[in-house]
This record gives C-alpha cells, sequence and structure tokens, in this order.
C-alpha cells in the first residue's frame, strides 16, 4: 500500500482529530491496517524522531505528535491483534522506584509504539520485581526512567537484578549520562526519546 | 607560568593545572561560578571566554591566538597550556547580589511609635531555595527596623533541591547543608540587618522562618532524604519551638525560634504561610494561589475547603537552563517591549549594559515575539524574517545547535557578545509554563471548575512579583482572566514569618491550616499529561481558553 498523505501528515503536525477520522474511515473501509501501520503511521513517527535528533523540532511538537500516533494506534490494535500482526519486538519501560515524574517515559513509550515496538507500559515507582515480571512475560528490553537525582541509584539496582536474565537494560533521564550508564552496567543509554527508540534498534539488532 | 583571570576590573594570576576542570581551579582560587546543573555543561550559568592559549573544551583541544573571546563552559574545560587568558562575565559569578523579594502585602498593624531603647526585637526570614530574604522587626508594634537578603549559601553545594537531597546522604553532610544556611546566611543578615538599625544582635529575642519543607529540615538539621523518593514522607511537618543558641543563630542564645508548619514533602511551610498571609480561609468564597517557582505550588480554596498540588517546572523561570539566562540580579533584562520592525527595546536591572535575560525578561520576549508574528503557536521563530530584521543567528554552543533570536547586538551587550534567545531555551520555559498551567488546569477540573472562573487569583512568592501579568497570560502561563482578578501577595513566605511574630494568633492559626489541604497528586491524575501537552502551545492548544489573545494568521 502506498503511503497515505493525509494521515501522514496529520502524525507529523500533531492532529489527533484528523488522525482519529482516517484511521476510522480506513477501518470502516475494511482497509489493512497493518500495512497502514507499517507504511504510513510508523514512518511518520520515524521521521518526526529524525526532525527531533537534527533539532529541527522540539520536545512540544514531539509530544504532539506522538499523542496523534497514540490516538490512531488506540483505534487499530484490537484489530492488528486479532489478525496476528507481529510486533518488532517486546519492550517494557517504567520510571525507577520513587520516581513519579512520568511524561520523559511516556514520551518514550510512545516512541517505541510509534516505531512498532509492543510496549509493556509498567508506570511509575516500578521496583525490580515489577521489571522482573515484564521480563518473565516477554520483553527483551527493559527501559528506566529517572528524572531525579535522588532517585537515579535505583537504576543500578536493576541493572544488577536483571543481569543474565536475557533482556537488556537501558537507562534514560534527566541526570542520566552515558558514563553513568556504564559505570552501572546497563546495556545502553537513551539521550532522549528518538536516541532511545535507536537504542532499542541496535540491542535488538532490528533493522528500522 | 599562570593562568590570567579578568573578572571585571580585576585581574589575577594562580597556577594552571591541567587535571580539575577550569570551574574547580577557579573555585579553589576562591572564584565561585554559577554551577547550577552541577557541572553538566547543560545550564550556562558558568559561561567564560577564553583567551590566549590552549584548552580542552566540550572534547575538542583549541589553541587560541591573544586577544581570542571563544565562549566556552568552565565545567567542561580543562586548561592546557601553562600561559593562559581567561575572562569571566559578571554573569557567570555566583556572588551577585539578587534581585530578591523582600516585600509583602500583610496587615501591618503599624503605629509607629518611637521603639523602646530596650524593647526586644525579633527576626522573620523567608529559606527559599535560591534566596534568604530577612526582616528586622519590632514585634510588639510591627515596626520593621531593617531589611537584608542574600543567596542561600547552599547553593555552592547544589543548586536545585534534588542535587541538596542528592548531597545530605550522612548526618555529617546534613550539618554542612545547615551550617550553609545558618552560619554563612541567615548570621550575616542578622548582622547586617543588626548593623543598619544601629542595635546589637543579642537584643533579637525572637525568630520565626517560613521555607520550603526541604530548607525548613536543613535549617533545623533534620535528615531530608526521605522527602526526594516517595511517597515524599518527611520527618515532621509541625516543628516544636527551639532555642536559638542551640541553632547557633547570631541573637540572644535563650530567644525562642520558630517554624512555620509545612503541609506535605513538597507543600512547605512556605505555602502554608502564604495561604495564612493571603487569608485564603479567612475571607471564604472561592480562590486559587499560585506559586510559580521551580516547583510551582497551586493551592484551590472554596469555603474552607483546601486543596493543593505541586508541579514540577524546573528552573527556566530562574533563567537556568538557558544559552544566556540568568537570575534576576544586576546586568540582567527583566523586561522586554517589541514592535513590528523587530526592534527590541530592553530594562535591565541596574540600568547597565545586559549581560544575560531572566525569567521575566523571557517571558515578556516569548508574548511579544508571538504577538508580532516571530514566533509561532509552537515556539519557533519565523527564519526568514528573522533574517531580514537581521537578527539570526545560529547557536552552536553546549549541546547540538538551534536557531535564535539576537536580543541584544554584541556592541550593546556587557560582554562584546550578542545576547541571544535560542529555539532550545524556547522549548525549556515552555515545558515550565505548561507544567503550571497544566497544574492548574487539572486540579480546578477535579472540582469540577474551569480556570476561567476563578473570581480571585492569589501570585505568591518573588518571581511573580516581578512579571508582566499580560504578558504571562499571552504566553499560557497564567490563565486568561481580567487582569483585576490577579492579586500579587510578594513574599508570603516571610508575610507569613512575620505575623508568626506579631499576631499572637497566627502560629495556631498556620499550625491549623497545615492540616487542611487535601494533597492531590498530579501524576496520578490521567488529564494532566494531555492538559501539558495542550499547555506546550503558545498560549494553548485549546485556543478557547485564551480568548483575549488574538490567534495568528
Amino acid at each position: 500500500m502506498a503511503r497515505n498523505e493525509e494521515l501522514f501528515n496529520a502524525i507529523l503536525k500533531g492532529q489527533r482529530k484528523i488522525v482519529e477520522e482516517v484511521v476510522n474511515k480506513a477501518v470502516a473501509a475494511g482497509g489493512n491496517v497493518a500495512e497502514m501501520l507499517n507504511d504510513s503511521m510508523i514512518p511518520a513517527m520515524r521521521t518526526m524522531g529524525d526532525k527531533f535528533s537534527r533539532n529541527e523540532v522540539y520536545v512540544p511538537e514531539m509530544l504532539i505528535a506522538a499523542r496523534a500516533m497514540a490516538a490512531g494506534l488506540k483505534i487499530i490494535e484490537p484489530i492488528l491483534a486479532q489478525t496476528g500482526h507481529k510486533p518488532l519486538a517486546k519492550v517494557c519501560i517504567g520510571t525507577v522506584k520513587g520516581d513519579l515524574h512520568d511524561i520523559g517515559k511516556n514520551l518514550v513509550a510512545m516512541m517505541l509504539k510509534g516505531a512498532g515496538y509492543e510496549v509493556d507500559d509498567l508506570g511509575v515507582d516500578c521496583d525490580v520485581a515489577k521489571f522482573q515480571a515484564a521480563v518473565d512475560r516477554g520483553a527483551q528490553a527493559v527501559l528506566c526512567s529517572a528524572l531525579l537525582t535522588t532517585t537515579m541509584p535505583y537504576m543500578k539496582t536493576v541493572a544488577d537484578a536483571l543481569k543474565d536474565k536475557g533482556a537488556k537494560v537501558i537507562v534514560g533521564g534527566a541526570p542520566v549520562t552515558q558514563q553513568y550508564a556504564s559505570e552501572i552496567g546497563a546495556a545502553g543509554y537513551g539521550a532522549d526519546a528518538n536516541d532511545a527508540v535507536k537504542v532499542v534498534d541496535k540491542l535488538l539488532g532490528v533493522r528500522a | 607560568m599562570p593562568l590570567h583571570i579578568q573578572t571585571g576590573a580585576r585581574r589575577t594570576s594562580i597556577a594552571v593545572d591541567a587535571r580539575p576542570t577550569l570551574a574547580q581551579l577557579l573555585e579553589t582560587a576562591g572564584i565561585h561560578l554559577n554551577l547550577r546543573c552541577g557541572s553538566e555543561g547543560v545550564c550556562g550559568g558558568c559561561r567564560v571566554l577564553l583567551g590566549a592559549g590552549t584548552f580542552r573544551t566540550d572534547g575538542q583541544t583549541l589553541t587560541l591566538p591573544a586577544g581570542s573571546q571563544h565562549e566556552a563552559f568552565a565545567c567542561q574545560t580543562h586548561v592546557i597550556s601553562t600561559d593562559a587568558e581567561v575572562t569571566i562575565p559578571p554573569a557567570s559569578l555566583l556572588e551577585q547580589h539578587g534581585q530578591i523579594v523582600s516585600d509583602f502585602h500583610a496587615p501591618q498593624h503599624i503605629p509607629q511609635a518611637a521603639i523602646a531603647s530596650d524593647a526586644p526585637l525579633a527576626a522573620a526570614v523567608d529559606i527559599g531555595t535560591t534566596t534568604v530574604a530577612l526582616v528586622l522587626l519590632d514585634p510588639a508594634t510591627g515596626h520593621i527596623l531593617a531589611r537584608a537578603s542574600k543567596y542561600n549559601q547552599q547553593i555552592r553545594k547544589a543548586d536545585d533541591i534534588a542535587s541538596r537531597i542528592s548531597f545530605c546522604r550522612t548526618e555529617q553532610e546534613v550539618r554542612v547543608m545547615q551550617d550553609l544556611v545558618i552560619q554563612q546566611t541567615i548570621n550575616p543578615l542578622l548582622e547586617e540587618a543588626c548593623a543598619a538599625a544601629n542595635v546589637k544582635v543579642d537584643r533579637i529575642q525572637r525568630f520565626a522562618t517560613a521555607g520550603n519543607t526541604v530548607m525548613e529540615h536543613l535549617f533545623l538539621g533534620l535528615p531530608v532524604e526521605s522527602i526526594g523518593r516517595l511517597p515524599f514522607n518527611a520527618v515532621r511537618h509541625i516543628h516544636p519551638a527551639c532555642e536559638a543558641g542551640a541553632l547557633g543563630l547570631a541573637m540572644a542564645p535563650r530567644g525562642r525560634v520558630e517554624v512555620v508548619p509545612s503541609v506535605a514533602g513538597y507543600i512547605g511551610g512556605d505555602i502554608t504561610a502564604d495561604i495564612h498571609a493571603a487569608h485564603l480561609l479567612a475571607r471564604g468564597g472561592e480562590s486559587v494561589l499560585v506559586d510559580v517557582g521551580t516547583n510551582s505550588e497551586i493551592v484551590y480554596a472554596l469555603d474552607g475547603k483546601l486543596l493543593a498540588c505541586a508541579t514540577a517546572a524546573g528552573p527556566a523561570f530562574e533563567g537556568a537552563g538557558l544559552l544566556h539566562g540568568r537570575r534576576a540580579a544586576h546586568g540582567a533584562i527583566e523586561h522586554v517591549r517589541c514592535d513590528a520592525a523587530l526592534h527590541f527595546q530592553c530594562d535591565v536591572i541596574g540600568g547597565d549594559k545586559a549581560d544575560g535575560i531572566c525569567g521575566s525578561g523571557i517571558i515578556d520576549f516569548l508574548a511579544e515575539a508571538f504577538r508580532f508574528g516571530l514566533l509561532n503557536a509552537h515556539g519557533r521563530y519565523d527564519v526568514e524574517r528573522l533574517k531580514r530584521a537581521g537578527r539570526y543567528a545560529h547557536s552552536q554552543l553546549g549541546r547540538g545547535h538551534s536557531h535564535a533570536c539576537i536580543l541584544v547586538p554584541a556592541a550593546e551587550s556587557a560582554s562584546g557578545h550578542a545576547l541571544v534567545v535560542t529555539e532550545r531555551d524556547i522549548e525549556q520555559v515552555l515545558k515550565a509554563k505548561a507544567a503550571t498551567y497544566a497544574g492548574l488546569k487539572t486540579l480546578l477540573t477535579m472540582q469540577g471548575r474551569s480556570v476561567r472562573e476563578i473570581p480571585r487569583f492569589v501570585l505568591a512568592g518573588g518571581f511573580a512579583r516581578h512579571i508582566n501579568l499580560a504578558n504571562a497570560v499571552t504566553l499560557g502561563l497564567l490563565p486568561d482572566l481580567p487582569l483585576d482578578r490577579f492579586e500579587v501577595l510578594g513574599n508570603g513566605s516571610l508575610a507569613g514569618a512575620y505575623l508568626a511574630l506579631t499576631d499572637p494568633a497566627a502560629m495556631p492559626a498556620m499550625e491549623q491550616l497545615s492540616h487542611q489541604p487535601e494533597v492531590v497528586e498530579l501524576n496520578r491524575t490521567p488529564d494532566f499529561e494531555d492538559n501539558f501537552i495542550d499547555a506546550l502551545l503558545v498560549p494553548n492548544l485549546s485556543a478557547e481558553e485564551f480568548p483575549s489573545v488574538p490567534s495568528q494568521p
């Protein structure tokens, strides 16, 4: 299927209502939603991510676009599940124990979904047991977020506990640096939301 | 061969050592730079100009000829050559005399009677994360004898609340912080105020203070670790009165020290004081109080019922994280006006040449730039127009690059470098204003109220004292209300401490009210994120909430 320009552009511009209309119309007409996802929606979010990396768009526009994407995904997710559509891989994400700041985490989650991953969003204040349970449910990557220097040390606890459990631990958040990620033995570090997607792609060997 | 350092008209020389960063090198020489991001290379507070010499900065080695003025962050720079030149702009020095709000509107029953020469005196103190303000008064009459203020010296160790909590892992580290706020900040202020009033410090028999929960804990030497993590519990919220001698305060050793009680881990005694000083309960009816800051606290009052929440706005309104941002102090642009030809007119604190822009200035700039179509609703410049007006700059300093608008050309700035506002700066400000507005909207929506229905809107805290309200509405920081519904309280925290000393009913009333607010966790409220995203636009994605702000063509 060719790219649906209207849908592609509506996601880039973050026009949530238009995204919903176009997706609903396509669903009602019995269109192939998996193709729509792969050919129009995911490319739109990947394009946004690349623009973000090049400083052509900033967090406000990213969040608005991601929210429009999420609105479209919400409509097609049940249909995709029925048709046995396979995501790129399954990953989980949460803010670490003690940390309630989830806007950054939510953006990363939306970007990952927008990139074609199945995302097990564990919410805020996640302890090791919560991350472990998600790995047991099949998560191949564990993304930990912390916004505070007071909660960041818990990332080491997670990295230590999940060592050799088969899932890659990736860390991010305002106070986190590549150096810190290396120090605590995390498999990866996401400098921003788009970088996080690229790191997951790389660590899981997914070719976007 | 030494490192030559130029700060203003002063020139000093120190020995070179390539191992520490330039910021650390200067620190050991007693030159304290503004390292508010904790030397992460993001806030721009320690901007210096590198002259002749070889340096390693941002991972690159540079050899500069004599007369160079290469901008760099001192925390990311090492001096390699044994002979080198560095110029430090005044804005990068920590010890700036800040513009600190120590005025407030409180019922001052001041009969102005002559004060008996031996009458006991009292000190009211607002302990802010950034600034500390003090008034010396006669508690019997309420008469204020002197005022004094300075930066909270804890800034030397850690700038924001979270990093101060992180710093205090042991009892000893808590003592370091306690010492910085009492010995290095409050005692010098007590002495300064007493000198101004020509009295001895031991005439001060009473002391009352309010601050956020962490500041109050560190003042009392209590551990703060648990306040930094869920469920954000403080050691205690009501503090028994104690003796001044036990804390080492420069006043009568047996003098009584009182601390205004806090509501929750992140809703401190400063907010209790705000609520009391603004008569939020006493006046009845419906009102909102907002204290805009790094953490914005929001209180909703309806007929004696109180609801409170806090929202993390980040330090952009204090100028941090902005390329040429800085605190409100001498040399900061505090107000900006613009015209259709993109001529910017800047008011600079102190009246000299500008060396940076503070929070109130950036609000004006963004509102004006939006009004004249230079900035779109997403916070992006009309780059072509900037170029035509000769205002375009491309910022390459620090992480990445960004379009920028030249606010003050090089020839007119204090440093000789153009002062610019980058799109990355704008993003920081939009996130800060969105967090505040979204917190407000979420709290009110939960009560079935709309932001535009609020009859009385109290703005507490030093920052709100200086902002242009109309511009704050245009930006979408404050709700679109008729401007006469806003009431600027000033330093409500100081007002609460003042009342605790002059009105015997005040402390019991504040203790009572500190139990009352129901605390709302915004992150547990699904609407918050939606409201936050809407509020990232200028003025808001839901333009109908801002009918008085003309939309752009």
